[in-house]
């Protein structure tokens, strides 16, 4: 069975398909691709390892998403945002909300060792002066490290990301590519 | 505090076993599971 990392984009696009699904609203063309890696994910053709920074940085941007969307709510533009930021904060039903998502998640992940040595820190320290995000290292560095087949990413990411096979060895694939490789390994199962 | 209740490392809970009766259901007719318990994100999400 193939082993993977799911990039937190991906996750995002899972948790707005359930609460869509919840809410018994349409799922948007730009949801489609995730939905259907979504559904291949439910039926346990892949395995996904997760490590905590996995889960920690998930669990930020969920509660970043929710925050942004109660500012809104709250009749604040984007650009007030600093301003809500002051006023407005995540009430303890939300953050169980939020705890309990990705719990579920979690669950249902293979558990990845979180490490990262002295070496990793120059690599990441490099990268990040070349304009990479350290968050964005460091998962593909855990991929890496749990011997992950793959790090997929949503499609649009990358350009941006593809490069980095250089650095880390391990193969950075768009949703597409990876529901190619999986369709193709079902057929010679 | 609330999430005391669920740790991540051990849960005996709801979802697990409702993931059983999923997995015993999945056998009859398809193998697929829901990852998140329904409800949690459409009430995060409004």
């Amino acid at each position: 069975m193939l082993k993977i990392a799911l990039d937190t984009c991906i996750f995002i696009d899972f948790f707005l398909i359930y609460s869509k699904e919840d809410k018994k609203q349409k799922i948007p063309d730009s949801l489609k691709r995730s939905r259907i890696l979504l559904s291949v994910y439910e039926s346990g053709e892949f395995e996904n390892v997760m490590t905590y920074w996995n889960l920690w940085e998930l669990r930020q941007v969920i509660m970043k998403i929710r925050l942004e969307q109660k500012y809104i709510e709250s009749g604040y533009s984007t650009r007030e945002f600093g301003d809500a930021k002051k006023e407005i904060v995540l009430e303890q039903q939300e953050l169980v909300l939020v705890h309990k998502a990705v719990l579920d998640l979690w669950k249902n992940s293979k558990k990845g060792e979180a490490f990262i040595s002295e070496t990793d820190y120059n690599l990441i320290e490099r990268l990040t002066q070349k304009g990479y995000p350290f968050m964005d290292l460091v998962l593909i560095l855990q991929a890496k490290r749990n011997k992950c087949d793959f790090f997929v990413t949503r499609d649009n990411r990358l350009t941006y990301l593809k490069p980095l096979y250089e650095n880390f060895g391990i193969e950075i694939i768009g949703i597409k590519e990876f529901l190619d490789i999986l369709k193709r390994a079902n057929n010679t199962n | 505090m609330d999430f005391e209740k669920e740790d991540l490392n051990k849960e005996e809970s709801f979802h697990d076993k409702e993931m059983v009766k999923e997995k015993k259901h999945s056998k009859k007719r398809s193998k697929r599971k829901r990852i998140v318990r329904k409800g949690i994100l459409g009430r995060l999400f409004r």
